[in-house]
Order: structure tokens, then sequence, then C-alpha cells
């Protein structure tokens, strides 16, 4: 089912234009919030600069990879985001897990839901990347190219292969990195919506 | 023998490859075997998520640099409004002079010590040595692209030049400590603090550079209270002793 996106794509399409005009609306309506959030639960100003980023880079590669369509208000879905990142972060630095001090208190089921597809794509490209770092030799340097050039045929020249030889390797690398990736003890908790 | 197979048929399809009848045996049974479903999905999914990270890399970095300006513009900006308001606070109690004083020491002291900690900046003690690689006679290109690449601040390609680098030799720590220093510079913390700890766990001549730069990790990432333990556990006679003191100095 096509999914209808709300008036807010707007700040989804900017991330993926980078355009700083309506990125800096974004910045001056929904950054005090989470400035809030986190200077009220042990993090300072440059906490939550990072977080914002971070929230922001995260939903423009699953806008870019996974054609995120945002179909409830960016406010709340953000400081959802936001929110779970920073106590994320607190849990890693080891400070116990606060009490939040809400600085929205009306979130939908809609937007919970869209947060943790948004939560779990993240969680499932770190593996991923993760993986093909511990996947090492011959193997991550043909898909290190394969990825970053993605024409087959421009590898094996590039390697003085033969077309087939190329494609033959990539497909056995990838498919030993998709094992990894499900054998892994976190893959299974991290099932798309 | 048989997953390698099919895992060139999935490869053949990604690529629109196959021919009519076996790309009609391949969806027959993506529909029938969910197993397979599974493994075709994830596949692609694997496949399609690295590609796009790679190759928008410089698209990403782009979108990084706005976020850093607007941050910069919309939180520094309230950041510095607030000890203005709790000046005004201090005025209106003027008529307790003792009290007056007393805060006023203490928020002077209190701004000092922020303003002490906000001046301390990674880029002014991140001063790295030069990588010199390579030795006369040898022609492993890698090596002197890494070189170049490193001398040249360009971390990204450094970054990936040393890698290759380590897939000949993983066990190189000289190459590993510089992997580190170009990974903190693109902000990807997590891997190369986990590098620089290994070092520093081991017993090489590289273990206090190690600790060294694992402590400026701390700084870039602003973890002061992770930045003073790791700074505070370098031996006197490191060449960067001098910098990690004045760094202490302020935390």
């Amino acid at each position: 089912m096509e999914r209808k996106a709300h008036q807010d794509q707007i700040y989804i399409e900017a991330l993926l234009n980078n355009d700083s005009r309506v990125l800096n609306k974004l910045y001056a309506k929904y950054s005090g919030k989470i400035i809030g959030l986190v200077t009220k639960n042990s993090g300072s100003y440059d906490d939550a600069q990072d977080i914002i980023q971070e929230t922001l880079i995260t939903i423009y590669h699953q806008a870019k990879e996974k054609n995120f369509i945002l179909t409830c208000p960016f406010d709340a879905y953000f400081y959802l985001l936001c929110k779970r990142k920073w106590l994320n972060k607190l849990n890693k630095k080891g400070i116990k897990a606060v009490t939040i001090l809400e600085e929205i208190t009306s979130i939908t089921d809609e937007q919970e839901i869209l947060a943790s597809e948004t939560e779990i794509f993240e969680k499932r490209s770190s593996l991923f990347e993760e993986k093909l770092i511990e996947l090492g030799g011959k193997c991550k340097e043909l898909l290190d190219l394969a990825f970053k050039i993605k024409k087959m045929q421009k590898v094996a020249e590039m390697l003085g292969v033969t077309y087939g030889y190329a494609r033959k390797k990539k497909s056995q690398c990838l498919g030993k990195l998709t094992k990894m990736i499900k054998n892994s003890s976190s893959f299974n908790s991290l099932t798309t919506l | 023998m048989k997953k390698e197979i099919e895992y060139l048929i999935i490869e053949k399809y990604l690529q629109k490859e196959l021919e009519t009848e076996a790309l009609l045996n391949f969806e027959k049974k993506l529909k029938e075997n969910v197993d397979f479903a599974k493994e075709v999905a994830l596949y692609i999914e694997v496949n399609n998520t690295l590609t796009s990270r790679f190759s928008n890399y410089k698209e990403e970095n782009d979108l990084r640099n706005t976020l850093e300006d607007l941050g910069a513009i919309h939180i520094n900006n309230i950041e510095k409004v607030i000890p203005e308001k709790e000046v005004k606070v201090f005025s209106l109690m003027k008529y307790s002079k003792y009290l007056v004083a007393a805060s006023l020491v203490l928020f002077a002291s209190l701004v000092w010590m922020n303003n002490d900690k906000n001046s301390l900046n990674y880029n002014d003690y991140a001063n790295h040595d030069t990588l010199e690689l390579v030795v006369r006679g040898n022609n492993n290109t890698h090596l002197l692209k890494a070189e170049k690449a490193f001398n040249t601040q360009n971390y990204v390609l450094a970054q990936s030049e040393l890698e290759l680098l380590l897939q000949e030799d993983a066990t190189k720590v000289e190459l590993q400590l510089y992997l580190a220093i170009c990974l903190v510079e693109q902000n990807k913390f997590e891997l190369a603090d986990s590098i620089l700890t290994k070092i520093i766990k081991g017993n090489t001549i590289y273990k206090n550079k190690a600790i060294w730069n694992l402590g400026l990790s701390k700084l870039k990432q602003k973890d002061y209270p992770s930045c003073k333990t790791v700074l505070t556990s370098l031996p006197k006679s490191a060449d960067d002793y001098t910098q990690a003191a004045k760094i202490l100095k302020k935390l």
C-alpha cells in the first residue's frame, strides 16, 4: 500500500537536496525541544548538536536508500528519534537511565512506528558496515570497489580480470557477508517492521 | 557449493542478466520458497545499502557541513544567551552584598572553567607526525598513495589505502595507528577507539602514540572525563607529554 506523504515531507526532501534554506527552518523550529531534552538530562549543547545532526543523517540515509516517506508530523517523530539516540548514548557512557523530562507529550502510535522503523534501519545499516570491516581481506577489497564504482565491467577492468570472474567473485563475497550478517547475534532482533 | 551457485544467480538477477527461462524459474522459486526469498531480499538490501553509502560519500559530507553550520548558528547562539540571563538575576540581589560577592566569585569561576574547557579544540592539538612508509626500492603503490594522502590531510583516501595495506599484513601496528588517526579525523570514533585501545593493550613502540591519539579522540568527542583518564596514563617520557599536560590543565 502506498503511503501518503505528510506536508512535513519537505524536510525529508530538504535533506536529500541539501537545501539549507529549508533546513534552516527545521533547526529554527525543532532544535529547541531537542536542546531542552538533552541539557535537562545530563547533556551539553554540543551533545544536543551531535544528536540532532546524527539523527538527520540517519533520516537522510533512509530517504536515500529506502525512499522513506514521512506520513506524520515531523515534530514528534524527530523528537522520539533524538530521545532514543540520547538514551542509548547515556547507557553507553555508563550513565544510568534517567527519567526523561518530556518536552512533547502527544505522541501517536504512527509516530512511534515510524521512529522504530528508522531506528531499526539505522541499526541494520550499522551491522552491515561493521560486518564488511570484519570480512576484510581480498573480499572486502573487491566489494569496496564494487560498491564505489557500481559497474562490474569497470571493476573487472581495474582488477585485470574478466567480467564473468569479477561478477562471480562479487557474488561469493557478498554471499559470505550476507551469511556473517545473518549469523550475528543482533540480526534477529533487527527485523523490519 | 550449491550456495555459491545460488549467490551467482542472485547477482545475475540483481544485474538484470538472467535469460527469460532462468528468470521465470527464479521468480517462481521466489514465490514458493520463503527462505530463498529472504536470502535474496537480504542480499539485495546489503548490496543497495552499502553501494549507496560508498557512492554517496561526497553528498553525505556536503550535508554534514550544512548541518554543522546550522547547528553553530542555532545551537551556539542559544548557549551564549544563557549566561546573560543569569547575570541579570545577580544584579537583583545587590542588597545582600556578601551573597552577591560570593555568587559572583562562584559564577566567575564557573564561566572561567567553562571557557577553559570550551577553548579546548581538537584541531589545536592534532598535529600528526607525517607518515613515512616508503623506503628506497619499494614500489608498492598503496604505500605511496597512503603516505601522500595522509600527509596532505586526505584522510578518506588514506583510510582506504591503509585498509588495503593492512589486508596484506594485518599485524603492522604503525599502519593500524595511522588508520585510527584517519578515522578520528572523519569522526568515526567507535572503530578508531577500538583500534587504539588494542594498540595500548599491546607492548609496542606505538603504545604512547596510541594513548595520545585516544586522548585526542575523546577530546574531539567532547568526552572530557574519558579524555582526562586516558591522558593521565601517558608517561612523562612520551613525546606528547607536554601537550597532554596542557590539555589536562584545562580539564
